[in-house]
């Protein structure tokens, strides 16, 4: 396991795509965050946003964690890059049995997932922080901050385990990542539109739960989220729920790796 | 250095209705230079798949001193390996891909500049591996199949893309390698580089195994070429 967790951090500080990932992470979390403070100052959203309100503020705050889908795409390259370059017969020759490659991977995407989203999401309230002493003053306690980042953190790290797997099974890079984006991003949200009671249950559903966007803000304020319902999980629930949806997709991604052939 | 047992029993591998290894069995011993000989198609490299765990035979096996791939210890180190479906990333350093599967088999990083310096790549090393050509690939493949410094090599057309002064050495190389006790089993089609290189010789067609035993059995005084295309389909022709 040792062997296996050393070469895959190795793998994943020689590849530019990691750096470009984590780039990647911190300039969505940034034009997040700032878009929500621009759009605030349009005079026909001034009902919807104001800056002087806590909850619009820890609205802006939490948008900082939207570089998640970022812990979801390094998962996914992790698993995606061996079979797109063949490097998973080097992989599976020096390790065979493959369970203990698929644990290291998902071990080093959890660490990595929750590097991306303290990075980004660290980035991204300096920003929201530095921004919106333009318009207003920024009076959030250090105790928000920190609920947030540790929302952020988890969610990018289960993320990146379910990115390894979602690319052990569609073992296609851009295939993997399509349909990923496109799950979370279309098919949860419309999912929700005909039946709504799915939308707590739903992994996009649990994330925004978990960086607690909906609960704080309440109805009508601040949603910036097209899956959020009126009924959502708790926080407490909904990272259960997502640590769920993450052993789920680990457990049939390392069952299915270790009956299929390696070309 | 005693190199490790190969043994086939009975292996068939199957994809869907199409058979691509029938019944084979046979035995690799150390010491000697075993060619695995076949037409493309022949099933040579899914035969070696299997050996390696890669691939899960569909009846029978395949084992190294007794074992399957996946229970022999420290099997990266003790099993060599240069196969044509192995990768390297190709944005990252032929060093740097050494480097990955130098911790990945538990291997000293110095033991990385030395398998480079011995196939001659030490001056490409930091280049990245798409600016490689197919020979340049190919030494990387053999610097990391020999990164272990395995008493058991498994090759697959070691010699594709390599240049005649590359040949010459890397047949050197194999016949000293088994000369000092380790197992060398490797698959080709390049019957003329074959007949200098080989000691036994396996002739696969088209899943099946058609002969096996010592250069000189299956020849018996024609030319690995001729001993092949009258053994195989190609005698037909």
């Amino acid at each position: 396991m040792k062997t296996s967790l050393r070469a895959e951090i190795r793998k994943l500080r020689y590849q530019r795509s990691t750096y470009g990932i984590f780039a990647g992470a911190c300039a969505l979390a940034v034009i997040s965050a700032i878009s929500v403070i621009a759009t605030s100052q349009l005079p026909r959203r001034e009902l919807l946003f104001k800056l002087t309100d806590e909850a619009t503020m820890q609205t802006v705050v939490a948008t900082t964690s939207a570089g998640y889908i970022f812990a979801l795409i390094l998962g996914i390259v992790m698993s995606t890059a061996e079979f797109r370059h063949s490097t998973a017969v080097a992989t599976y020759l020096a390790q065979p049995h493959r369970r203990t490659v698929m644990l290291a991977k998902m071990l080093v995407a959890a660490v990595m997932g929750l590097l991306v989203q303290l990075v980004s999401t660290g980035v991204g309230m300096i920003a929201a922080v530095l921004y919106v002493q333009r318009y207003a003053h920024f009076a959030l306690t250090m105790d928000t901050y920190f609920r947030i980042m540790a929302g952020s953190v988890l969610v990018g790290s289960v993320l990146a385990v379910m990115g390894v797997a979602v690319g052990s099974l569609i073992r296609s890079q851009v295939v993997a990542i399509m349909v990923s984006i496109l799950w979370l991003q279309l098919v949860e949200g419309l999912l929700v539109v005909f039946a709504d009671w799915l939308g707590k249950w739903s992994i996009r559903g649990a994330i925004t739960s978990v960086l607690d966007i909906a609960v704080k803000t309440g109805p009508g304020a601040g949603r910036l989220d097209s899956s959020l319902t009126l009924d959502q999980l708790g926080p407490w629930q909904s990272m259960l729920l997502l640590l769920a949806y993450g052993a789920l997709f680990a457990i049939v991604a390392t069952v299915t790796s270790m009956r299929r052939d390696v070309d | 250095m005693q190199g490790a047992h190969l043994r086939y029993e009975h292996l068939s591998k199957h994809y869907g209705s199409t058979v691509a290894v029938r019944d084979l069995s046979g035995e690799i011993r150390p010491g000697v230079v075993t060619g695995m000989l076949g037409p493309n198609g022949a099933g040579k490299s899914t035969a070696l798949k299997c050996l390696l765990g890669l691939a899960a035979p569909s009846s029978g096996s395949a084992l190294i001193d007794g074992k399957p791939y996946v229970d022999v210890e420290q099997p990266g180190r003790r099993i060599g390996t240069v196969l044509e479906t192995r990768g390297f990333h190709p944005g990252v350093t032929g060093r740097q891909n050494l480097l990955v599967l130098a911790a990945a088999i538990d291997v000293d990083d110095a033991r990385v500049d030395q398998v480079l310096s011995t196939v001659e790549l030490t001056q490409a090393a930091n280049r990245r591996i798409k600016g490689y050509s197919l020979g340049m690939r190919q030494r990387l493949s053999l610097a990391a199949g020999l990164l272990g410094d395995p008493e058991t090599l498994v090759l697959d057309e070691p010699a594709n893309g390599l240049d005649p002064h590359a040949i010459v050495w890397l047949r050197n190389l194999l016949k000293s390698l088994a000369a000092e006790g380790r197992t060398v089993l490797v698959s080709s089609h390049q019957l003329a580089e074959m007949e200098n290189t080989v000691d036994d010789v396996f002739i696969m067609d088209k899943g099946d195994l058609r002969a096996s035993g010592s250069i000189d059995e299956v020849c018996a005084g024609r030319s690995l070429e001729q001993a092949f295309l009258a053994i195989t389909e190609g005698g037909r022709l």
